[in-house]
């Protein structure tokens, strides 16, 4: 924890240098940009493909990034569930650009959705998966920066997303009926 | 935070959300070439599909994240509750886009209904199986040879009207079906359709039906090859974009690239499901026109069409593809236009 701590410090100690530094951060690190900008990537995935063939694999790709971002979230619930640790702004002096949430700082659950968005994204469409990968690291990078998380706990978010990926790729026999459902639902109304 | 404040920041988040999501269609628009989509008129330069939903992002992004860094920097609704915000806004911009984009495509399709050339003699027919408008030369020379086109269903007679009207200035007789009638494409009663039409076309003195065409777009390119390949009579048959499968024919995304919401609902009930494509199974039919011409036409960016192989085609067989052209607007490409005048001219 010490290196984690040394590392927090390190980044956020460049909080309040740069006005204009701050500010991209603040433009990343709130609940809105990436998380809207991942989510209309994935829908522009949807949308994309020569064929139905094409399409009906992206669209199962969309599909599987909404499973594994479900599944993060209950992973990171769990986790909160069994161990807390608090945020860096509740036990250290820090240079807070972001307002105080008060849940668990340990896994990250900006990490775990990015992170979940972008490794679905880089099993289906590699330069997909490197943009989204660029904006969760992005995203929580921004959290160290602006003093809401260690850096610790967005590796172990990331780390929560990757898995929640991979489960769901394993179980994608699984799940295989229901995407084929919902796929035909859309093309039903034209939008698959 | 108080409710009503979560409320407030929700509000805010959906009208940025709106304002992307809005954005976010018209550019799908233009890169995938999606005209249900599309708030611009059809034909528009995809480029404008990029600027207005670019502009439409900048501006729901400066608002939202230049004015309200107050709420933004507050707890509000994250996770679940922002993502039934963004889906609410890409939902609604999506219902907006495409009741747009149908009654843009109203406009204009009611805009080109009304255009007719003044040049050629017109007269509107109604027989038994069959509606149509007949287009005849004003020169003296009669009795001019004669082309029986034949749009496809829920085309009307518009869709081949320029190319009727071409045809009569060009010296040629050209009777339009109206693929509008409802009965038209039952199966097997569609099969007596252009027999009838031919054998009205025989008994008039200033048509030559010893020098016969007949083309045909979607649909009645394959009900135009099934009638060919049963009546050696027809000298020439030209396809344009003939389905030849029902794959083309199945809902989904491909029909919104080349019309409206409302126009491909309406599209996909007059083909009845594909029925009728399977059963006029005109693919089957082709080898029997034998060394007759054909000429089969589509378009580069035709999604709804199956593909035709040369190969695949009787000897003597033309196939052309244009470029930058779909399903829908092949038949009234001017291109495509004059290449099957000239080219049933140099056949009849």
């Amino acid at each position: 924890m010490g290196f984690d701590t040394a590392l927090f410090n390190l980044i956020n100690g460049f909080a309040g240098q740069l006005p204009l530094l701050d500010s991209l951060m603040r433009l990343f690190v709130n609940d809105y940009f990436v998380p809207t900008a991942l989510c209309l990537l994935a829908a522009a995935l949807w949308f994309s493909g020569d064929g139905k063939e094409a399409r009906g694999l992206n669209q199962r790709a969309v599909l599987s990034m909404l499973f594994a971002i479900l599944l993060a979230n209950v992973l990171v619930k769990l986790c909160n569930v069994v161990y807390f640790r608090p945020r860096p702004f509740s036990v250290q002096e820090v240079n807070l650009l972001f307002y105080r949430p008060s849940d668990s700082s340990l896994p990250s659950n900006a990490g775990a959705v990015g992170f979940a968005f972008a490794a679905v994204g880089w099993q289906r469409h590699r330069p997909l998966g490197v943009v989204m990968g660029v904006l969760a690291a992005l995203f929580v990078f921004a959290r160290v920066y602006c003093g809401v998380h260690y850096p610790l706990d967005v590796v172990a978010g990331g780390l929560v997303g990757v898995l929640s990926a991979l489960l769901v790729s394993k179980a994608r026999r699984l799940l295989d009926p229901l995407m084929a459902a919902v796929i035909a639902v859309g093309r039903r109304l034209y939008l698959a | 935070m108080e409710f009503h404040e979560q409320i407030t920041i929700g509000y805010i988040f959906f009208g940025f959300a709106f304002l992307v999501s809005l954005g976010f269609w018209q550019i799908l628009s233009a890169s995938q070439g999606l005209r249900a989509f599309s708030l611009l008129p059809r034909g528009t330069d995809a480029r404008w599909g990029y600027v207005l939903g670019s502009a439409s992002m900048v501006l729901g992004a400066v608002w939202f994240f230049g004015t309200r860094t107050a709420e933004i920097f507050s707890p509000g609704p994250a996770s679940s509750e922002f993502l039934f915000f963004l889906f609410l806004a890409l939902l609604c911009t999506l219902l907006i886009c495409i009741v747009f984009a149908s009654m843009l495509g109203w406009i204009t399709d009611s805009r080109r209904r009304r255009k007719r050339n003044p040049g050629s003699a017109v007269e509107a027919l109604t027989a038994g199986r069959w509606n149509g408008e007949l287009y005849l030369p004003t020169s003296e020379d009669a009795p001019w040879p004669v082309v029986c086109l034949v749009p496809g269903p829920d085309e009307g007679n518009t869709s081949m009207a320029g190319l009727g009207s071409e045809l009569a200035s060009r010296g040629v007789g050209a009777l339009v079906m109206d693929s509008n009638r409802g009965d038209m494409w039952q199966y097997p009663d569609v099969l007596a359709v252009i027999p009838e039409a031919v054998a009205y076309l025989e008994r008039r003195p200033d048509l030559d039906a010893g020098r016969l065409g007949l083309v045909g777009t979607g649909l009645g390119a394959d009900l135009a090859l099934r009638a060919a390949a049963a009546d050696r009579q027809v000298g020439a048959v030209a396809a344009l974009s003939p389905l030849l499968g029902p794959s083309g024919v199945q809902p989904g995304l491909d029909l919104l690239r080349e019309m409206t919401y409302v126009e491909a609902i309406r599209w996909r009930r007059a083909q009845k499901g594909g029925d009728v494509v399977s059963s006029l199974a005109a693919r089957k039919h082709i080898p029997q026109l034998g060394s007759r011409p054909l000429l089969v036409i589509q378009g580069e960016r035709d999604r709804l069409a199956s593909s035709v192989q040369r190969e695949t085609l009787p000897e003597g067989a033309e196939t052309k593809t244009v470029n930058g052209r779909g399903y829908l607007d092949l038949a009234q490409d001017g291109v495509v236009l004059s290449y099957t005048v000239d080219w049933l001219l140099k056949h009849l």
